[in-house]
């Protein structure tokens, strides 16, 4: 059985770099290792921070955002979180919608993966591969809101207690 | 008999080339950022047209030292095998990616290559 634990909160407002996104991703994974036993898991949440933080360096019309972190406990179950949110043009909003349209439709995270491989070859100009990486790499569902100009991608992975420490 | 090719350096990242009897071996150290997309892509096209050349059988990856590759570097990565699968069934070369067990995206991105070429992708762990 696992125990009750405090939800555990983690919220970052800055303005990415380069060398910034791989010191959170470093951090996040540091931060969450006492809490989550599989080295894996860990992993996972590191690709899909780094990720999602390349997303707003490349796309966020300030270059700012707010990033939240957070492991919550439901019975055996434990959720994990990663959500960033950043305002957006109008046109990457649309671009956007386009992705989690499609995401919705495809089979599954593996087969979206590979159809997305298959048409990044030929892009001359981004990978189009961030979003399609996180969802069937780090095995995490996504899910998008906007509000006025600012939109939250949040990725979700749900955690056995055996991944629990 | 082996000889060192051209470097790939950038703070945080290096990329280094040898030649040997059967291919090329390139080794990655570090993290393969934004910073790495451009000259990473124009490598992996120069490694593409020296291993034509050449006729190597194989192209060994070495990503034992590399800690993290964002999603555009992994692209350059499918647009690299997309060139293999391209060229002349003749001339076409296995690509061996050796891997390191304690980075785990590596096992996953590997997968996700392999699952992308099967016939010229394999992976060593």
């Amino acid at each position: 059985m696992t125990e009750a634990m405090t939800p555990i909160n983690l919220e970052l407002r800055f303005q990415p770099t380069v060398e910034l996104i791989s010191s959170t991703r470093r951090f996040v994974c540091a931060f969450f290792e006492p809490f989550v036993d599989d080295p894996d898991v860990v992993s996972r949440i590191g690709l899909a921070t780094h990720e999602l933080l390349e997303n707003i360096l490349k796309y966020a019309t300030d270059g700012r955002t707010v990033t939240r972190a957070d492991l919550v406990t439901d019975g055996d179950h434990r959720t994990l979180s990663i959500e960033t949110t950043s305002t957006v043009t109008p046109e990457r909003r649309e671009g956007l919608e386009e992705i989690f349209t499609e995401m919705a439709s495809a089979s599954d995270a593996l087969s979206y993966y590979q159809l997305t491989m298959g048409r990044a070859r030929h892009r001359r100009h981004g990978s189009g591969l961030g979003l399609a990486r996180v969802w069937a790499e780090a095995e995490m569902t996504l899910s998008i809101d906007f509000v006025g100009d600012s939109v939250t991608i949040r990725a979700v992975a749900i955690l056995g207690a055996e991944d629990a420490s | 008999m082996s000889a060192a090719l051209p470097m790939l350096s950038h703070p945080g990242f290096e990329l280094t080339t040898e030649q040997t009897d059967a291919g090329l071996d390139l080794r990655f150290s570090g993290t393969a950022d934004m910073h790495a997309i451009e000259p990473l892509d124009a490598y992996l096209s120069a490694i593409h047209a020296s291993a034509l050349q050449r006729g190597a059988r194989r192209v060994r990856v070495d990503f034992r030292k590399l800690e993290f590759m964002n999603s555009s570097c992994f692209k350059s990565f499918v647009s690299w095998i997309g060139q293999v699968q391209d060229a002349a069934p003749s001339s076409r070369y296995q690509i061996e990616f050796q891997s390191n067990a304690q980075m785990h995206w590596q096992r996953r991105s590997l997968n996700a290559l392999r699952c992308f070429a099967m016939d010229l992708v394999s992976i060593e762990a």
